[in-house]
């Protein structure tokens, strides 16, 4: 073995070969957390990634070099440097199943590089709630039904992920405060402290914060994988600005790639090839025999393995599966709920004008929230009665100008602009939505439906010459009602906080959601004829196929996803090892 | 400017690849692959041509520069927004390899497959130099070629403009890293499709024949929009005013860009925000003009906003200057004057991405002070 590699396309050690023991399909978080342990525990492992590196040197044993990355909006922000383009790869979304979808430019993409979409999160990693893991209950015991939903509980309790959670914040590098002043009470119980203390405050955020406390409300310190202190070989943040939507150049964001793949390199146990996307799963009976994938030439290649891990996002898991039995219901489809409960969470986001420059291009994009419009009661163990369950709440802001003035100053704006006598000159000098815009972003849990789903598209494909994911959402009115419903409490904190003028961005039934949070289709149970994967990720229908992605999700939650994916990821893998002692092989690789 | 091109390269690798790069030796070198080529550096090219003739990039600079004017305060002209879109313009290579009339990934495919055969009758093609044989050194110039004008995506991590902080002493330190947002980094082989595809449209692609997004979206088939776009306000502007429009007065310029193709001159706005507010690694912001101008502080890194952690007050060690968590020391506190106040009034309780639409009250409102 010799690291780091030579070899074009390759990560780590490049004399592996197949058979593999496992090949992962994906290097984000979900992938990079079963490689670590899996890796980790002495199986050769392989990870397909279908995007570029910005990591040269990830596998380099004696030091972490610097990224590709930096303070360049450009490259990120509109050239999509590290996200699926949808030129070459769109995907297509319709309301309902009485549509023709459409292709559209953005169906929810997410980042295509090694490290997945942690590159360009600004990682705001906080633990879901002890209820959300018995949600279906709880709301059957007081009596709040929704038609048209599928909600269940899931097959694993607050309890049981709880070590996963430590394990997955310490291998992240979580900064946060569990107790005191600027903690959130909402939170769920902890068996200790953050492993890093709380990242600096924004002015941004501190000023959100103000305005949320005159309200009654309870802000706190976003719990968020960057270091606020140097931490696992890597340096304290600098709150450069350039967070959200971007790699981290000085790899103080604890991304995947550079914690746990990072960890599964240097094992020697790990390769990963990247520019490599996978097209097709071939099977015999109940096993998954080898992985088809088109290599970074455009060559078709095919890799063998005792077991395959999906974990290429919610979305892409389903769509393999589907690509995989095109002339059947899709692979691990025996229950019918295949590419089913698709979730995004419902975002509501309220947008302030204040009178003085706000400087969010300095900071890590989202140093505060509050988790008051959860809906739980204080330590998340039980439902209000009184209020809808909506979601947290970041407290952000507009770190980047150009996205930004071109995202409001549309034609129709600056026709207006013209009218009133204000030229696009004075909007950008004076920049009423760039550098003096607060936001408010609700992360509000939508309710599960079978008819939200992802399928094939019948027309369209992409650059790889095949069926392109069809997504079918609509969102319910159980997450409408408590948009409605926390909206006007929202404006209110922003004009506690000193806001001059605020408004929503819209809601649009005809576009696709907003988030990139995205959950579910590849739901986990105890029955095989509910669900498609088991307890542990693995599929009912299979014997070696698993997924470790947000596709397992059975509920989202009122949280950001990541961090759960993580910890079920982590959970998953520990188990492939040693079934019934997760906990134990997992803790012995942290 | 070949040596400057092998930096370009080598400065993307990590020091201990680039040595270990020097390391394999020549037994490497001989490997056909066109990967290693890319990583290693090679014989240069000659220098790209850019797409706007200099007649076109007048053109663009007079009309970017009534997008955004030049009065008191510099405006596009200054910023170089036209340098900005002529190296987005000249960004892929200008090498038909497989004779094919177009311009495509598949032709740096064609020039790795045909190494070492002679240049094929009338069609220079793979034989990029024009030397008689294809081989390594075409393959090389077609890359260079690729990044010669503007990076696609400027290198990284730093622009070397900011120095390096020390969190554990809490100071700034008078080490500036070394600049590296010139070094183009390489796209991967869907990226050059993608590319290929924004600047040369959906038909020099067979890839993306069915997928809509490519011909449908505003972003694609830059070089045809730009050239007809040019063409048109020369075309009215002679039929108007018998002049180049360069040349013709600001307020006839004005005129002209209400009557030519809408699309063009959205455009051209998008180009306008995107050369003002750039990185000046891709021609526009130069002197970072466009950042002093909207009062952005650009790049920080190495540097970033909290120098350390002060343990006995438990604050962090931020700058004075520019403080990640307080007002601006010189920050005013002025409210917006009576235009912008009058515009936002509408505009900001409006729906901005749909004309006409309307928050429905109470979402409309403006709060009290």
């Amino acid at each position: 073995m010799s690291l780091p590699s030579a070899v074009p396309n390759v990560l780590g050690n490049t004399a592996l070969d197949a058979p593999f023991n496992v090949v992962i399909i994906g290097s984000g978080a979900g992938g990079s957390a079963t490689a670590h342990v899996l890796a980790g525990a002495g199986l050769k492992v392989l990870v397909l990634e279908a995007g570029n590196n910005y990591f040269p040197g990830l596998d380099d044993p004696d030091h972490l070099p610097f990224p590709l990355f930096s303070n360049d909006e450009l490259k990120f922000g509109v050239r999509r440097m590290v996200l699926q383009d949808p030129v070459v790869e769109p995907r297509t979304f319709r309301q309902s199943a009485a549509e023709t979808a459409r292709a559209h430019p953005d169906v929810n993409v997410l980042a295509r590089n090694v490290g997945g979409t942690t590159v360009h999160a600004d990682m705001k990693y906080p633990r879901f709630n002890e209820i959300d893991f018995r949600l279906a209950s709880a709301l059957r015991d007081a009596g709040r039904t929704f038609d048209g939903t599928s909600f269940a509980d899931w097959p694993l309790t607050y309890d049981e992920l709880q070590p996963f959670y430590v394990m997955a914040e310490d291998l992240s590098g979580v900064s946060g405060r569990a107790d005191g002043e600027g903690a959130d009470p909402f939170a769920s119980p902890r068996s200790g402290p953050y492993p890093l203390p709380p990242t600096a405050e924004m002015y941004v955020a501190r000023t959100l914060a103000d305005g949320a406390r005159k309200k009654g409300y309870h802000p706190m310190h976003y719990p968020g994988a960057v270091n606020s202190r140097p931490y696992g070989g890597r340096p304290a943040c600098n709150n450069c600005g350039f967070c959200s939507g971007f790699g981290c150049p000085n790899n103080s964001k604890g991304s995947a790639a550079v914690t746990t793949l990072r960890s599964a390199l240097l094992t020697g146990n790990c390769q990963v090839r990247f520019n490599c996307f996978a097209r097709r799963l071939a099977r015999s009976g109940s096993s998954i025999t080898a992985v088809e994938y088109t290599d970074a030439d455009g060559a078709v290649q095919s890799v063998a393995a005792d077991r395959f891990i999906l974990a290429a996002s919610a979305v892409e898991s389903a769509r393999l599966c589907l690509l995989s039995d095109r002339d059947g219901p899709g692979l691990g489809n025996s229950s019918d709920q295949l590419g089913r409960h698709l979730l995004y969470h419902f975002q509501t986001t309220a947008v302030g004008i204040f009178k003085q420059r706000l400087h969010g291009e300095r900071g890590n994009s989202v140093s505060n929230g509050m988790s008051d419009f959860r809906g739980v009661t204080e330590g998340g163990m039980a439902l209000r009665s009184d209020v809808p369950l909506g979601g947290i709440i970041e407290f952000g802001t507009s770190s980047e100008p150009m996205r930004s003035n071109k995202a409001f100053l549309r034609p129709d704006a600056l026709a207006f602009a013209r009218l009133v006598g204000l030229s696009l000159k004075q909007l950008l000098v004076e920049g009423p939505f760039t550098a003096h815009i607060a936001v408010l972003e609700m992360q509000a849990e939508d309710a599960p439906q079978p008819t939200n789903r992802v399928q094939l598209d019948p027309t369209v494909r992409d650059v790889y010459g095949l069926p392109v994911p069809m997504v079918t959402y609509q969102n319910h009115r159980f997450e409408r009602d408590a948009r409605t419903f926390y909206q006007p409490k929202m404006l209110q904190i922003l004009g506690a906080a000193g806001a001059q003028f605020g408004f929503f961005q819209p809601y649009d039934p005809n576009e696709p959601p907003d988030s990139r949070h995205v959950m579910g289709g590849l739901r986990m149970g105890s029955d095989p004829h509910t669900s498609v994967c088991d307890p542990f990720g693995k599929f009912h229908d299979f014997d070696n196929l698993y997924n470790a992605d947000g596709g397992v999700f059975v509920t989202s939650s009122g949280y950001n996803p990541t961090l759960t994916i993580i910890a079920l990821a982590l959970r998953a893998a520990g188990h492939i090892v040693a079934p019934g002692q997760a906990e134990r092989v997992v803790a012995s690789h942290i | 400017m070949a040596r400057e091109l092998n930096v370009r390269f080598d400065l993307s690798l990590t020091r201990r690849q680039v040595l270990r790069l020097g390391a394999i030796g020549t037994a490497a070198l001989a490997l056909p692959t066109r990967r290693l080529l890319a990583q290693r550096g090679g014989a240069a090219a000659g220098p790209v041509a850019p797409f706007l003739t200099a007649v076109e990039l007048a053109t663009v600079d007079a009309a970017v520069s009534r997008i955004i004017p030049t009065d008191t305060l510099p405006g596009a002209h200054e910023a170089g927004v036209a340098d900005y879109i002529q190296g987005l313009l000249s960004a892929l290579p200008f090498v038909d390899a497989n004779c094919d009339d177009r311009r495509t990934a598949a032709d740096f495919t064609a020039i790795a497959l045909r190494q070492g055969t002679n240049a094929e009758a009338g069609c220079r093609g793979a034989d990029v130099n024009g030397d008689g044989v294809v081989n390594a050194t075409d393959l090389r110039s077609a890359e260079v070629a690729f990044f010669a004008a503007r990076p696609i995506f400027g290198g990284g991590p730093f622009s070397g403009r900011q120095p390096f902080g020390d969190f554990a002493a809490g100071q700034v330190t008078d080490v500036f890293p070394t600049p590296s947002f010139d070094n183009a980094i390489p796209l991967n082989r869907v990226q050059r499709l993608a590319w290929t595809v924004r600047l040369d449209g959906a038909a020099s692609v067979p890839e993306v024949a069915d997928n809509p997004l490519a011909t449908a979206l505003d972003e694609v088939d830059l070089r045809r929009k730009y050239r007809d776009g040019i063409a048109e306000i020369e075309q009215m502007s002679h039929e108007q005013f018998s002049q180049p429009f360069a040349q013709i007065a600001p307020e006839d310029q004005d005129t002209i860009l209400t009557l030519i193709n809408p699309d063009f001159v959205t455009l051209l706005t998008n180009h306008s925000v995107e050369g003002l507010l750039c990185d000046p690694a891709y021609g526009g912001n130069r002197d970072r003009i466009g950042w002093q101008l909207v009062g952005f502080d650009g790049d920080s890194q190495p540097l970033g906003y909290t120098l350390g952690f002060d343990e006995p007050t438990q604050q962090y060690i931020e700058r004075a200057d520019r403080p990640n968590s307080k007002p601006n020391p010189s920050e005013d506190c002025h409210s917006f004057g009576s235009t912008m106040i009058a515009f936002l009034t509408v505009v900001a309780t409006n729906d901005l991405t749909k004309p006409n639409a309307r928050f429905p009250s109470p979402f409309c409102f403006e709060v009290s002070t």
